[in-house]
């Protein structure tokens, strides 16, 4: 079973996300603290990693750069979930290492096809 | 042929003895049948029958016996056949190997084949042959060594007939063998030769080989000298014969001939030398001397001892004489080169140059020394010429550089002095000047002599012990031995023990300066050379001495003149200092006068205006006057009256009452006046008035100098008026200057300031009082990151002197790297007459409406962001109900969410509107009175949850009379929620919230204060702008618009909010509303 950790301090994107990946027969591991995140993941080892950007202590950018930087954890695809719509925000993403920007709001469908697309391509 | 012969004597010797041995036995048979017969006929009588039986038996037994017979032949027959060959055979072989020796096959080997006698003999044949070969190739290796010589040879009888020659005497000669051989060998030897050694072979000892030098006759080169050499032959003690050999000696014959030559030529060449050439053996005994040598020294040099010969001393070189060239050959097997120095004659002193080389035997042994000798005493005298010559350019150039480089007197002279004992090598010196006041001589400078012996011969009379002789006569003294002169007898010198003195006079241009004198303490002769060239020095010296004492002259005129025009200097710029910095007429007055008495040492100054045609006193050194005072009325003939009109400074040196000018009473003490009138162009503005209790001359520099002091004090006081004309005038346009934001910078057609108010001295970062009188390109373009604006302010400048109005925009980087868009406009100023006199520059630092775009952009994103949140709910969670996905309960829990962050969204959209309204003014006050406490419990109540949450500490309350208040009480209340929602969005776990609203006279003070994050100084000014949100606030959700709603409801109230803030302490905000009357 495929598993993925979804990190964002709004409990009902939270609770959406969970919900609708869930019935999907995937895995979902949530967090609304951005704190641990890493710890989380690494425990986890997910296979797909979405994360929001704008969160209290820790920005989701950030976990992304480290995440990317750990050779351990590289490998696991990361999707930026965010609310920022302006071009720049998107370039700045990618360069975190970003494997996907999604812009809120989204449709929980349209995002559970392009999380499956990424698990299958992940093989 | 005689083989078989032997052959058949075997067959005959077997045939024989075959005969021998059948007849008998045949003999027997047939007398034994007979004998059988007769015994048998006598016992009976044989019968026919049996008789004819017998007979026929008898038959059968011959033919038996005649058929053994024939078999017993044939074998012995074949035997001796076979026997014949075993023996043969052996024989054949020996003979044909007898046959090839004789054929000259000494390589011929028999096989052994038996071991009997023949075998024997085989054997010993094949050692005959082998033994054969040796001797054989023996000769033959002989033969070839014959061959091989390169040396011709020949062998003769006893009678000296040639019985052998070899093949290079052939070569040699040009005749074969069989030409040569029975002829007599004297045929081939020139005939001189040929006596000689016919007699030479009679004497000869036949044990030593003698050799000859002699010519043989060839057939083709004619006569060819060889040397010859000849042995006998002996055989058993006679001679049978002799062995010659002849070498070839053409080549030999050459060199020595060649030789000869040259060593008669080396010989030629040798004698052809002006050089003494001698050769000495090991013994230093002269073996050869050239030509020069033999005529110089006598023919009887040879075998005497060199040194005999060339120093007429000591014979043989001693050992360890250094310069000995010919023993340090033999030591050392080198060519050595030296310089004797001989004394001839007795007192002649020669030098000779020896160069001695190593004459070597072919062992490469040092056998002789060739000394080649050459008289350099004329050179040599020639050198030290030189050198003397030398030493003297040296010693004058040396003293003349010192003497031109300085004028300084104690530097030159030591210097000299140094120098001079140095290059004489005398042991000091000093020098004496001149006093010529007390007709005597002080030993300023001296060298080697000690402090004593100065200050008891440090002063000398005229005409006293030498120096005083010397600068007396002009003579100069020199002594090689001081304490053996007579000349000295009263000199102290003379038991001071000095020997070498020279004493010379220092003669300057008319006079005498003083005189020079040096000491040495071992005698020394000095040569005339030397002593004119003291003379010469002590000219120099004499020539520095007087140009030193002018220079030093000149030098203190120039040094008075200098002080003076110092002090003359310095006193204008104390005056023009004080001008330039006093604004205060009265002021400058009184200090230009006093500074004026002290500079001139007057007694007493005053200043006198003109002020209609009056003169009137405006300042005066002496309190007893009174400014304003109209000291003398128009018409008036006083001093003053008369320099203002002449235009020029007047100077009377007796103040006489009822003189040509009128005086004022007070000024009749006086004895001398110099007045000065004070003129601005044309126009007369006053005098000034020096005056002295004693009558006394001015000099013109002071009158001159006071002219200046007039015209620098003229312009002071015409400025002073301007500037206070102007002052009014300007204040008002410096107010005006100084109140805009946008800086102003005038600058000069150089493009330096020449004013700045202080909010160009913002933005340039410099105060105005500094910039002034700096190039603006300068100041605004210094650094490098600021080089493009540099340009656009020289383009601008360049612009405006041109007339023209422009403008220009660029980014000015301040230090630490802050870039301020600035944007500037450049017009000319222009004086009264249109003319272009400088350049007015207008900066605006767009810095802040640049924040404030940036700011808009920020709130655009911020609120787009605030409202994509709740949308995310709103949109997902109705697509996933939609869709049927989740169960009803869920449902409905999505639904509450999207409902609430509906009212979110709603709530922010009324904020922004909520603000454009109150901004636009759009806004519809509803009053009503307000009742804080209600307000305040709402607003605990909305953050109940919030609080708890954050475990926070919250107070709410109000004081004082706050009843009767009125307001709009939705606005305060949102303004209220505002407030604290910020204290707990931007503070810790555990912070602590304060409300509380007090009532006051003449209205209400609100207060929210928490003790969270703060605001950072710098981002403090921008709290409250529109849409700004701080460097906390990035992980918060907001949209910045709360505390500008809140600003602008306190201005709705007519009252207003302030933010104070320390980073990491807390903030606080307060609301001041007025109370509000119908």
């Amino acid at each position: 079973m495929s598993k993925v950790v979804v990190i964002d301090d709004e409990p009902f994107i939270l609770l959406m996300l969970e919900d609708k990946l869930k019935r999907a027969g995937i895995d979902v591991v949530t967090s609304r603290v951005s704190v641990g995140a890493l710890d989380i993941i690494r425990r986890e080892m997910p296979d797909l990693v979405i994360l929001d950007w704008m969160m209290p202590e820790i920005s989701g950018i950030e976990i992304c750069r480290l995440l990317k930087a750990d050779p351990e954890l590289s490998g696991i695809p990361v999707f930026m979930l965010t609310a920022k719509g302006q071009e720049e925000d998107e370039k700045l993403g990618m360069k975190c290492g970003a494997n996907r920007y999604i812009t809120k709001p989204f449709s929980p469908k349209m995002l559970l096809e392009v999380v499956q697309e990424e698990i299958e391509a992940g093989g | 042929m005689r083989t078989y012969r032997l052959q058949y004597k075997f067959l005959i010797a077997f045939v024989a003895f075959f005969v021998i041995l059948l007849v008998p036995f045949s003999i027997v048979v047939y007398k034994d049948y007979w004998v059988t017969m007769e015994r048998l006929d006598s016992i009976e009588p044989l019968s026919p029958e049996q008789r004819a039986a017998a007979d026929l038996h008898f038959d059968e037994i011959l033919d038996n016996f005649m058929f053994v017979s024939f078999y017993v032949f044939v074998l012995a027959f074949i035997f001796s056949l076979f026997f014949a060959k075993i023996i043969m055979d052996p024989v054949k072989q020996l003979y044909r190997g007898a046959r090839e020796l004789s054929e000259g096959n000494f390589n011929t080997k028999l096989d052994v084949t038996t071991s009997d006698e023949l075998g024997e003999v085989t054997r010993a044949f094949n050692q005959m042959a082998d033994a054969l070969r040796k001797q054989n190739e023996e000769l033959n290796r002989k033969d070839h060594y014959l061959a091989a010589m390169v040396d011709p040879m020949w062998v003769v009888d006893e009678d000296n007939f040639i019985t052998d020659i070899n093949p290079a005497f052939s070569r040699l000669l040009g005749y074969g063998k069989d030409e040569v051989v029975g002829s007599s060998i004297f045929d081939f030897i020139e005939e001189e030769d040929g006596k000689v050694m016919r007699r030479k072979f009679f004497e000869a000892d036949p044990a030593e080989p003698p050799a000859y030098e002699i010519s043989v006759i060839s057939k083709t080169e004619g006569i060819i000298p060889v040397l010859l050499s000849v042995s006998s032959i002996m055989e058993d003690g006679e001679a049978t014969g002799r062995i010659g050999i002849i070498k070839d000696f053409r080549r030999e014959a050459a060199l020595r001939e060649a030789i000869k030559e040259e060593k008669e030529d080396t010989e030629a060449i040798m004698d052809s030398m002006v050089d003494h050439l001698v050769v000495v053996d090991r013994d230093y005994r002269i073996l050869r001397a050239n030509l020069a040598a033999r005529v110089d020294m006598g023919e009887r040099l040879l075998g005497e001892f060199c040194g005999d010969v060339l120093h007429g001393g000591s014979g043989r070189c001693a050992p360890g004489s250094e310069d000995c060239p010919a023993r340090k050959v033999f030591e050392t097997g080198q060519s050595r080169r030296t310089v004797h120095e001989h004394v001839q004659d007795g007192h002649r002193r020669a030098f000779v140059e020896i160069v001695a080389f190593p004459g070597k035997d072919i062992r490469g042994d040092v056998k002789h020394a060739v000394l080649s000798m050459r008289d350099i005493t004329e050179q040599k005298q020639f050198e030290d010429e030189i050198e003397r010559k030398n030493r003297e350019l040296t010693m004058f150039s040396g003293i003349s550089k010192i003497l031109g480089r300085s004028l300084n007197a104690e530097d030159i002279f030591n210097r000299v002095l140094d120098k001079l004992t140095e290059l004489v090598g005398m042991d000091g010196g000093g020098i004496y000047l001149l006093d010529e006041m007390h007709k005597s001589l002080m030993c300023a400078f001296h060298r080697g002599v000690s402090e004593g012996f100065v200050l008891s011969a440090g002063h000398i009379k005229l005409g006293e012990d030498i120096p005083g002789r010397v600068a007396l006569t002009g003579n100069a003294f020199v002594s090689s031995d001081v304490s053996q002169d007579g000349r000295a007898e009263k000199s102290v010198l003379k038991h001071s023990g000095v020997k070498a003195y020279a004493c010379f006079p220092i003669m300057g241009k008319e006079k005498l300066a003083g005189v020079f004198f040096m000491f040495g303490f071992k005698g020394r002769v000095f040569t005339p050379e030397e002593e004119r060239t003291f003379g010469s020095i002590s000219e120099m010296m004499g020539i520095s001495l007087e140009n030193v004492r002018l220079y030093e002259k000149m030098r203190e005129l120039y040094e008075q003149n200098r002080n003076r025009r110092a002090e003359e200097h310095r006193n204008l710029l104390d005056l023009s200092t004080m001008l330039a910095t006093t604004l205060d007429l009265k002021k400058v007055l009184a200090s230009s006068i006093s500074l004026i008495r002290k500079a001139c040492r007057a007694d007493f100054v005053w200043l006198l205006g003109l002020r209609e045609d009056h003169l009137v006193l405006r300042a005066a050194s002496d309190g007893d006057f009174a400014g304003g005072e109209e000291v003398y009325l128009g018409g008036a003939a006083s001093i003053e009256r008369r320099v203002i009109e002449k235009k020029k400074p007047f100077v009377t040196r007796r103040l006489a009452p009822g003189g040509e000018f009128r005086f004022d009473t007070r000024l009749e003490k006086y004895g001398a006046a110099c007045s000065v009138p004070l003129y601005i162009g044309d126009r007369a503005l006053g005098a000034f008035t020096l005056y002295y209790l004693a009558a006394r001359e001015l000099p013109e520099e002071e009158v001159h100098f006071l002219q200046t002091v007039g015209s620098v004090l003229a312009v002071a006081l015409e400025r002073t008026r301007l500037y206070e004309n102007v002052i009014i005038q300007k204040g008002m346009a410096e107010t005006v200057l100084e109140s805009i934001t946008d800086g102003v910078v005038t600058v000069d057609g150089e493009g330096a300031v020449m004013a700045m108010n202080s909010a160009a001295g913002r933005i340039t970062g410099l105060p105005p009082e500094d910039a002034v009188g700096n190039v603006l390109a300068d100041i605004l373009g210094a650094s490098p990151a600021n080089a493009e604006l540099r340009l656009k302010v020289q383009a601008c400048i360049e612009d405006a002197i041109g007339g023209k109005v422009t403008s220009a925009e660029s980014n000015f980087t301040v230090s630490g790297g802050r870039r301020l868009p600035l944007v500037f406009r450049s017009a000319p100023v222009r004086d009264g007459k249109g003319e272009t006199v400088g350049v007015v520059f207008v900066l605006r630092d767009l810095s802040v409406e640049r924040e404030l775009d940036a700011m808009k952009s920020d709130f655009v994103r911020s609120v787009s962001h605030e409202f994509r949140t709740p949308l995310t709910a709103i949109v997902g969670m109705t697509e996933m109900v939609l869709e049927g996905e989740v169960g009803e309960q869920r449902a409905r829990d999505y639904l509450s969410t999207v409902l609430a962050e509906a009212n979110r969204l709603s709530e922010m959209v009324s904020d922004v509107l909520d603000l454009a309204k109150i901004e636009g003014g759009k806004e519809i006050f509803t009053e009503g009175e307000i009742d804080f406490r209600a307000i305040l419990k709402d607003v605990g109540e909305v953050f109940e949850y919030a609080i708890k949450k954050k475990n926070a500490g919250y107070k709410a309350n109000v004081n004082g009379t706050v009843k009767g208040f009125r307001g709009d009480a939705d606005r305060l209340k949102q303004m209220l929620r505002n407030l604290v929602e910020n204290s707990l969005a931007y503070s810790d776990r555990g912070c602590n919230v304060r409300v509380s609203v007090r009532g006051r006279k003449g209205g209400v003070t609100i207060e929210v204060s928490d003790d969270g994050w703060g605001i950072p100084g710098d981002e403090l000014q921008y709290m409250g702008e529109k849409f700004y949100r701080g460097g906390s606030a990035a992980g918060t959700k907001g949209s910045g618009l709360g505390l500008s709603l809140s600003k602008e409801i306190a201005k709705m109230h007519g009252g207003s909010l302030t933010v104070e803030s320390e980073a990491g302490k807390g903030t606080r905000v307060v609301v001041e509303l007025p109370e509000r009357r119908d």
